[in-house]
C-alpha cells in the first residue's frame, strides 16, 4: 500500500515539476532555510554554553531567535517534502537521507527534553554567572545533531543522483 | 580572457593537491558539509543584526551592541567559507571559474562584505546614530533588507554553480 502511495506521490503534476525542472530552485530555498534553522539554534546554544552574549539573557535570546527558526523549519519541512516527492522510493531507501531523518528526530527529542525540564526554570538561574549543566549538555547535543542533519543533507546529493 | 582561465584550469586540475581531492571520494562532500556550516554562521549573525535594524528583536538594547556581538562571527565565517571554497575550486576549477554563477556569486560577496565593513565602521565610530532605534530608520531598513536579499542571492547563486553548464 505505502508503495502504491509512493508511486501516486511522484506522479502527482508537483512531483513531476520537481523532478524536471524545479529541484534547483526548491532546493535553494531549502538551503536558505535550513541555514537560518542552524544559524539561529547556534546563537541560542552558544549562549546556553555560556560562552556568548553573556550579558544577555537566555530567554530574551531564545524568544528573540526561536520564532525565526520555527518558520524557517517549517518551511525547510516543506521544501524538503517537495524535494522528497520528486524520488520518494529512492530516499527512503537511501542511507544518507535516513540518517538525516534521524538527526532531525533526536535534535527535536533533545529540544523537547530539554524545554520540559531545565528550561522550566530557566527564570532561577537565568542571569546566574553560569548556565545549568543540564543546559550545556542539551546544547551540545544540539549542536552535534545538527551538524549531522546538515553533513547527511548535502551527502544525499552524492548518492541519490 | 576565458581561454587564460581555462589553461590555468587545465594547469591547477592536474597539480597534486588538486588530483589527491578528486581521488579521495570523501573529501568533497565533507569540505562542502564544512562550507554551509559556515554559511549558518552567516545566516545566524546577520539574520540577528538585521532583525535589529528592523525593530524586529532586542528592543531597548543598542544596535552598536549586536554589531559588536554578531559581525565579527561573519569575518571570521568568511575566512572559513574562503578556505572551504578555495579546496572546492581546486578539486574542480572549471566548474567554478568558467561559470557565470560562480562569477556573480564572488561579485555579490565583495559587495556585501564592502557594505558590511562601511555599516561595522560607521557604527563604531557613532553609535549614538545607531541607538536603540535608529535615528536614521529609513537608512537602517534599507540595510537591513538589502544585505539579507544579497545574502540569500548568494546562497542561491552558491547551489546553482552545480547546476548550470560551465563555458
Amino acid at each position: 500500500m505505502l508503495l502504491s502511495f509512493a508511486t501516486w506521490l511522484q506522479d502527482t503534476a508537483l512531483a513531476q515539476w520537481v523532478a524536471l525542472e524545479g529541484f534547483p530552485w526548491v532546493e535553494s530555498c531549502h538551503v536558505v532555510c535550513i541555514t537560518t534553522v542552524v544559524g539561529t539554534v547556534t546563537i541560542v546554544d552558544l549562549r546556553l554554553l555560556n560562552l556568548t552574549s553573556r550579558h544577555s539573557r537566555v530567554a530574551q535570546i531564545s524568544n528573540d531567535m526561536l520564532p525565526f527558526t520555527w518558520c524557517a523549519f517549517a518551511l525547510a519541512a516543506l521544501t524538503g517534502g517537495l524535494l522528497f516527492i520528486s524520488k520518494p522510493l529512492i530516499y527512503v531507501a537511501d542511507f544518507p537521507f535516513q540518517m538525516m531523518m534521524l538527526g532531525i528526530a533526536l535534535a527535536g527529542v533533545n529540544m523537547l527534553i530539554f524545554h520540559f525540564t531545565a528550561y522550566r526554570r530557566v527564570a532561577d538561574w537565568d542571569g546566574q554567572p553560569d548556565t545549568p549543566m543540564a543546559a550545556k549538555i542539551a546544547a551540545a547535543l544540539s549542536l552535534l545533531f545538527w551538524a549531522t542533519v546538515i553533513i547527511c543533507g548535502r551527502w544525499i546529493g552524492f548518492t541519490v543522483r | 580572457m576565458n581561454s587564460a582561465i581555462s589553461s590555468f584550469c587545465d594547469w591547477l586540475e592536474n597539480t597534486p593537491v588538486s588530483l589527491i581531492i578528486q581521488s579521495v571520494s570523501w573529501i568533497i562532500p565533507l569540505v562542502q558539509s564544512i562550507h554551509i556550516m559556515a554559511v549558518t554562521v552567516i545566516v545566524g549573525s546577520v539574520l540577528a543584526v538585521d532583525m535589529k535594524l528592523l525593530g524586529a528583536v532586542g528592543r531597548g538594547s543598542p544596535i552598536s551592541g549586536a554589531t559588536r556581538r554578531f559581525l565579527p562571527w561573519i569575518w571570521v565565517a568568511l575566512v572559513v567559507l574562503l578556505l572551504t571554497g578555495a579546496t572546492l575550486t581546486a578539486a574542480e576549477p572549471k566548474r567554478e571559474l568558467l561559470n557565470w554563477v560562480f562569477r556573480l556569486k564572488m561579485v555579490l560577496i565583495v559587495l556585501v562584505c564592502a557594505v558590511t565593513g562601511a555599516f561595522q565602521v560607521t557604527v563604531s565610530r557613532n553609535a549614538s546614530a545607531w541607538g536603540n532605534t535608529p535615528s536614521n530608520q529609513w537608512q537602517a531598513r534599507l540595510l537591513a533588507i538589502g544585505t539579507l536579499a544579497i545574502w540569500i542571492t548568494i546562497i542561491f547563486c552558491g547551489r546553482w554553480i552545480g547546476y548550470v553548464e560551465h563555458q
